[in-house]
């Protein structure tokens, strides 16, 4: 999962950056507006972290601008002030929920997981598909109720071709959702990580819950259970 | 004794002038009227007087008159006019015939003198008093005369004409009856005048009284009013106070919110910093910089709501309800909640639509965040109040808690995440208004949070 930061208190935004990149984000960071709108209109993210009181364009024109561009990711604002004038006038901008500073790290890690999990049509934090559970909150899988041992990696790819159960995902957008800009993007090593996932998810081959669509890249094609 | 109005107290004074200024002008014009009126009488007295003079004659050392005259009046009983002739002892010599039924009055006149009448004859000399016959009043007029007599003597006579009153005394009453019947008139004119040329006077003063009403109902932010010079001066100063006063108001809240986004900021940094120490420090830290936080929210509130005059009547209360209610439901899309607003038309906030915003957003929260899946809102006018009531069919608050919540606004259910101090300040606010938050059973089965906030 890409996210994007746009903050311009520095140590906060490094923090975020850390923080979001250890619990296995790709993180880009802008200090202002400007910078934040290049971003989001150049890349499609999973999700956007957006202060309201920026530089140069206020954080409540970056997500209307961004709307207003087609762009239709999830974005948690940040407000300083807490008022609720500035949250509505976020949520009436685009953006899809809250937070007010200071915030526990708890607190948004819950906010972002429920974002992405919404986004990707799902409501609960834990996913089932047959023998196979995955715990977005988590971040863990489990296969008959046997907890699977994933690489971050692993565990990254399978959540984001979970997230876009249904739709066909190339190894270019696997890539560049996963991994920080600065990864050697070789897209043998996203061959090795599915082969490793099939294997892990489906030791008999009997499920087969990731297609290699050729030319086009892999689908995830088990379905959720019904409630 | 303290009146109400300036107009009142310019027109009791006025009341009260006119009708001494009128008496004086009624007296001044009564005093006139008469002193030319008896000028006339007297003048009239006398050619009366030259006439007997032309018809008397002497003959020896005695006066003759005829019987006679031009005017008939001398020979008519009673006809008010009467002449007299008295020699130098005061001895009737002749009377006209209209006189004869005062004859015996008038021959003790010298012995009851009146003071006003010299009774020594002086060549020459004329006399106009007043006097009384047979109870009623007269004029007289008085000519002393000298006749030659032959042996080179002279002989003195006193020509007096009475004239009784009644026609003057009949025309003053009519001129006085006049006189009095038009000042009063006037007066009335006058005070009516006053009150008018004080009304339209005084417009402007209405006009501003209107235009200070709009500003305190927030239906405006100045004076706009075009005055004249000397109210201009006031307004235009009042003006000038006005808006440094709003601009103050901006510059605190300004201020203000620089003070919490530069405040909140470090202590985000200082909160998501927590984790790199070990345990202990962090609990220590991690609660330290809670309380800070909550203390810069909780003050900044208060000084915000406390010193920041209400000068805005919000209307649009279902706007502002049917805006959170968007927002929130974006917030708890997941819940599917279903958020019912029923608030009716006349409601209206005597404050600031932000305190509204901040009450009824942390409220609205609360209740979106705890209830299963309905809340409901619904406001009405009460007496001096709109009263605001918060519902949901969630769990409910234990009574236990509930003075607890209302006082600080603690959360009740801490197993919950969430953040801030949202009740506590709904509560600050409601109180910085003099309103009141109460907690009830909802109908729906959980809380209701009551608001009731000056309308």
């Amino acid at each position: 999962m890409r996210l994007l930061i746009v903050e311009d208190e520095p140590h906060l935004r490094e923090q975020l950056t850390t923080r979001l990149q250890e619990q296995g984000y790709a993180v880009d960071a802008a200090a202002d507006g400007r910078d934040g709108l290049f971003y989001g209109e150049e890349y499609n993210y999973d999700l956007a972290i957006i202060d309201i009181g920026l530089p140069h364009i206020s954080g409540i024109d970056v997500i209307r601008q961004l709307r207003e561009k087609g762009k239709s990711y999830p974005i948690l604002i940040l407000t300083a002030r807490g008022a609720w004038q500035d949250k509505v006038e976020g949520l009436e901008a685009g953006a899809d929920d809250y937070l007010v500073k200071p915030f526990h790290n708890e607190e948004l890690s819950a906010r972002i997981n429920a974002l992405l999990r919404r986004a990707s049509g799902h409501s609960t934090p834990q996913l089932h598909f047959g023998p196979i559970t995955l715990d977005t909150s988590a971040k863990t899988v489990s296969r008959q109720g046997t907890p699977l041992e994933l690489t971050s990696f692993e565990y990254k790819t399978l959540e984001y071709l979970v997230m876009k159960t249904g739709a066909t995902i190339s190894k270019s957008e696997l890539t560049e959702h996963l991994y920080d800009q600065d990864f050697d993007r070789d897209s043998n090593v996203i061959e090795v990580f599915i082969g490793r996932l099939r294997k892990k998810l489906d030791p008999d081959n009997s499920l087969k819950p990731i297609s290699t669509i050729r030319g086009q890249g892999y689908l995830f094609n088990l379905k959720q259970d019904a409630h | 004794m303290r009146l109400p109005s300036l107009a009142s107290r310019l027109l009791l004074a006025s009341t009260l002038l006119l009708p001494l200024f009128l008496g004086l002008t009624g007296y001044a014009l009564t005093q006139g009227f008469e002193d030319s009126l008896e000028a006339a009488e007297a003048e009239s007295l006398q050619s009366q007087v030259y006439l007997l003079l032309g018809a008397a004659e002497l003959e020896d050392t005695q006066l003759t008159l005829p019987d006679a005259f031009a005017e008939p009046r001398f020979s008519q009983l009673n006809s008010g006019l009467l002449a007299l002739v008295s020699n130098q002892k005061n001895e009737r010599i002749w009377l006209s015939e209209s006189g004869r039924l005062y004859a015996d009055e008038l021959d003790l006149r010298p012995s009851s003198e009146e003071e006003a009448l010299d009774s020594t004859l002086t060549r020459g000399r004329t006399q106009f008093t007043r006097s009384t016959l047979a109870g009623k009043p007269f004029f007289i007029f008085t000519h002393d005369v000298s006749w030659d007599v032959d042996n080179g003597q002279e002989q003195l006579f006193r020509f007096s004409i009475y004239h009784e009153q009644s026609i003057f005394l009949a025309e003053r009453r009519a001129y006085r009856a006049q006189l009095w019947r038009w000042l009063g008139a006037a007066g009335v004119l006058l005070v009516l005048m006053q009150w008018l040329i004080l009304r339209w006077g005084l417009r402007p003063l209405r006009f501003l009284a209107a235009d200070l009403m709009d500003i305190e109902s927030g239906d405006s932010e100045q004076l706009k009013g075009d005055y004249p010079e000397e109210v201009q001066q006031v307004t235009d100063n009042l003006n000038a106070v006005l808006l440094r006063e709003q601009q103050q108001r901006e510059r605190y809240r300004n201020s203000l919110n620089d003070l919490a986004h530069s405040l909140k900021t470090p202590l985000a940094v200082l909160r998501s910093s927590l984790g790199s120490t070990t345990q202990a420090q962090d609990s220590l830290l991690e609660s330290q910089v809670i309380r800070m936080d909550e203390i810069i929210g909780r003050q900044l509130q208060r000084a915000i709501t406390r010193n920041l005059a209400p000068q805005d009547k919000v209307h649009n209360v279902e706007e502002i309800a049917q805006r959170l209610g968007n927002a929130l439901e974006k917030v708890y899309r997941d819940k599917n909640i279903e958020f019912n607003v029923d608030i009716s038309p006349d409601c209206s906030f005597n404050g600031d639509a932000r305190d509204l915003m901040e009450v009824l957003g942390n409220i609205l929260e609360n209740a979106f965040k705890y209830c299963r899946q309905t809340v409901q809102l619904r406001a009405s006018n009460e007496a001096l109040s709109m009263v605001m009531r918060v519902g949901d069919d969630g769990p409910g608050i234990p009574a236990a808690l509930q003075q607890d919540i209302l006082k600080r606004g603690a959360r009740a259910d801490t197993a919950q995440t969430g953040q801030g101090i949202g009740l506590s300040m709904a509560v600050e606010i409601i109180s910085g208004y003099g309103g009141s938050l109460e907690l009830e059973t909802s109908e729906l089965g959980g809380a209701e949070f009551v608001i009731s906030l000056p309308s």
